[in-house]
């Protein structure tokens, strides 16, 4: 369990898999915050995307600039094999964690 | 400018983008708001650690003088000058390897002190607030008063970006040197 990824972290390889070939900073923000429906700031989707590339679980490569970004290159992300390793045992992990739990569990509010 | 060479350019360009989508902001107010309150955030992400042990030592020296009162304060201020200078130093000298910028690391240096000022003072208000007795009233007096301990950390920021920067510079001369 210790190299379970934490939720953040999957949110994060969900967007980049949802996103394809469009996975780079700005869209994996916009992508998180439409589907936790909360904000998501730059520095933590940034200080996570690092994070999973120097583990291994994500590669990534430099863009052409687009003029919204003042030509400011995109970094655009790819999940790696190992990350789709990872995200299949955080969700069996999760699951085992879920088994037997029926909700709305009984005598709570 | 606190980020490596290699996330400069493609986190500023995140930002931007952000900043003029308008699906993703609303007013121009909020935009501002938004993108001041992004880069405190990165910030803050990049040198939470040390503002902790900056706050959490500067808090405790208060609390100290206020709480243990005396009337050699040498040896106190020798141990928390000490630490002060060497978290900043130390900040400094990481942000200036990261960024390979001098300007960064005093930068660096002087946002972390002045969060762990802000936080020292939030800190000492509540102390304050909870522990106002005569005998703390009196030790207060003697370590200063009340307005040196609030305001003296944020006087320190100044001090405190211009040792970043020393610590920064050596950073980047060492990296000269390696490459």
């Amino acid at each position: 369990m210790a190299d379970v990824l934490g939720s953040f972290e999957q949110a994060v390889l969900l967007a980049v898999i949802r996103l394809r070939n469009e996975a780079y900073g700005s869209a994996i923000v916009a992508e998180i915050h439409k589907r936790l429906q909360r904000d998501v700031t730059v520095g933590a989707v940034h200080t996570t995307l690092v994070r999973l590339e120097n583990k291994g679980l994500l590669s990534s490569h430099l863009g052409e600039g687009t003029p919204i970004r003042a030509g400011r290159p995109r970094r655009y992300y790819k999940v790696e094999p190992k990350g789709v390793r990872a995200l299949g045992l955080a969700r069996k992990a999760f699951s085992e964690i879920w088994r037997g739990i029926r909700l709305p569990i009984r005598g709570a509010t | 400018m606190i980020l490596p060479p290699v996330h400069r350019e493609t986190v500023s360009g995140d930002l931007l983008e952000l900043y003029r989508d308008d699906e993703y902001q609303m007013r121009q107010l909020d935009r501002d708001v938004w993108y001041v309150t992004e880069v405190a955030r990165l910030v803050w992400l990049q040198n939470r650690l040390w503002i902790g042990v900056l706050s959490i030592s500067m808090l405790a020296r208060t609390a100290v003088d206020w709480f243990v009162p005396t009337d050699d304060f040498y040896s106190r201020s020798l141990w928390s000058t000490m630490l002060g200078i060497g978290v900043t130093m130390f900040v400094g000298f990481i942000s200036g390897w990261r960024a390979r910028s001098v300007v960064a690391a005093a930068f660096a240096a002087f946002a972390t002190f002045a969060a762990a000022a802000s936080f020292h003072t939030i800190g000492a208000l509540v102390l304050i607030g909870g522990w106002h007795g005569p005998d703390t009233l009196a030790a207060i007096r003697q370590s200063g008063g009340l307005a040196e301990a609030l305001t003296l950390p944020m006087m320190l920021c100044f001090p405190g970006a211009a040792l970043g920067a020393v610590a920064g510079g050596v950073a980047r001369l060492l990296q000269t040197l390696k490459d």
